[in-house]
């Protein structure tokens, strides 16, 4: 019997538990088996420190690798591993694909601050990741939005740019960094494969569904370029 | 001359404690003061004396050098400020490193784990 194993990668300073009790819900709904990779917190600032930044992403990488080796040797068959990444972790997990070795199914990003220009082509061409991913994004999120100081153009602010055949599916929201609680659905769904690219909610849709002085303050912020 | 005996001769250790943990912090081993730590206790009580005769100084009138009580203040709280932020520096440095020996450690057993279940390299 082939597990269905869900992981939870957690960002810097948030709650692990509370993404692993997200993943738990989703998980009822699923059938799949969760499990938390659990890098401890700290506060956000201290990953700027480069030796402590390749510490997470090597524990990352181990982490996704063991989960399906362990899997593997109980039952003899290669696990489906589905991925749900938050902030920090999203990076985390990119760099367990790209220079980790790690393989996992279907990935869903949470407050990503992944570049907006990751080529998901050859990640999916390497048998890396399923295409495509979901990526969720708050245009209001603040901490994605400073974080572009740091990391460049973040995929957490306004999604992914067209690259490639593969495109990951854009699902804007309302909502802050850690307000994660009521996706478990959308994630489910997607899961699951009941979540299309049409369903997803779109960056007009989601504009023009604000109010005028949110959105005059969402183009405003948009405008000011701070890199 | 009795009692100062029997202190000394009931621990001898016991007489050197706070010496001790100044100098190598606490029982457990795991912090170990470095100087500026041990510099910033002493000037700590020495700012606050400074503080308080400074205040005395000014209310009561009595000053040797016009002045010199405010100088005396604003030195004792540029070095207040100074050595708590040099403490706080060497707190923020001991936390990281910490989270880094837990993550070292941690990376040491998967890599170990992962051996043992993939029988070749970690690194493959």
């Amino acid at each position: 019997m082939r597990d269905r194993l869900l992981l939870t990668v957690h960002g810097v300073s948030s709650d692990s538990r509370r993404l692993a009790e997200l993943a738990g819900r989703v998980a009822d709904s699923t059938g799949h088996v969760p499990r938390a990779v659990n890098f401890g917190e700290q506060r956000p600032l201290r990953t700027i420190n480069k030796q402590l930044r390749f510490l997470i992403f090597k524990m990352v990488s181990l982490d996704l690798r063991l989960a399906r080796a362990s899997s593997q040797h109980a039952t003899g068959e290669a696990p489906v591993i589905d991925v749900i990444a938050h902030s920090f972790g999203t990076l985390a997990v990119y760099h367990a694909l790209v220079d980790g070795g790690a393989a996992i199914g279907k990935l869903v990003l949470l407050g990503s601050i992944m570049d907006q220009r990751v080529e998901w082509d050859s990640l999916v061409d390497a048998g890396r990741v399923e295409c495509p991913p979901l990526n969720i994004v708050r245009p209001f999120d603040g901490v994605v939005r400073h974080s572009r100081w740091v990391t460049g153009d973040v995929s957490g602010v306004r999604g992914f740019s067209p690259n490639g055949t593969c495109r990951p599916i854009d699902h804007f929201e309302d909502g802050g960094h850690n307000d994660y609680e009521n996706d478990a659905d959308l994630i489910a769904r997607f899961l699951t494969g009941g979540l299309t690219r049409s369903q997803a909610i779109k960056e007009g849709d989601f504009s023009r569904a604000l109010g005028r002085r949110r959105r005059a303050w969402l183009a405003l912020t948009r405008c000011l370029r701070f890199r | 001359m009795t009692n100062r005996h029997n202190k000394s001769s009931q621990s001898p250790t016991q007489g050197n404690q706070w010496l001790a943990e100044l100098k190598y912090g606490s029982a457990d081993g795991e912090t170990r003061l470095s100087t500026y730590r041990i510099s910033f206790r002493f000037f700590f009580v020495f700012a606050q004396a400074t503080v308080v005769s400074a205040l005395v100084s000014h209310q009561s009138g009595i000053a040797f050098v016009p002045g010199l009580d405010l100088v005396a203040l604003g030195f004792s709280c540029f070095l207040t400020a100074f050595f708590a932020l040099l403490e706080r520096s060497d707190a923020r440095q001991r936390s990281v490193a910490s989270w880094q020996t837990a993550l070292l450690t941690e990376i040491a057993s998967k890599e170990a784990a992962l051996q043992f279940l993939e029988g070749g390299s970690p690194d493959a």
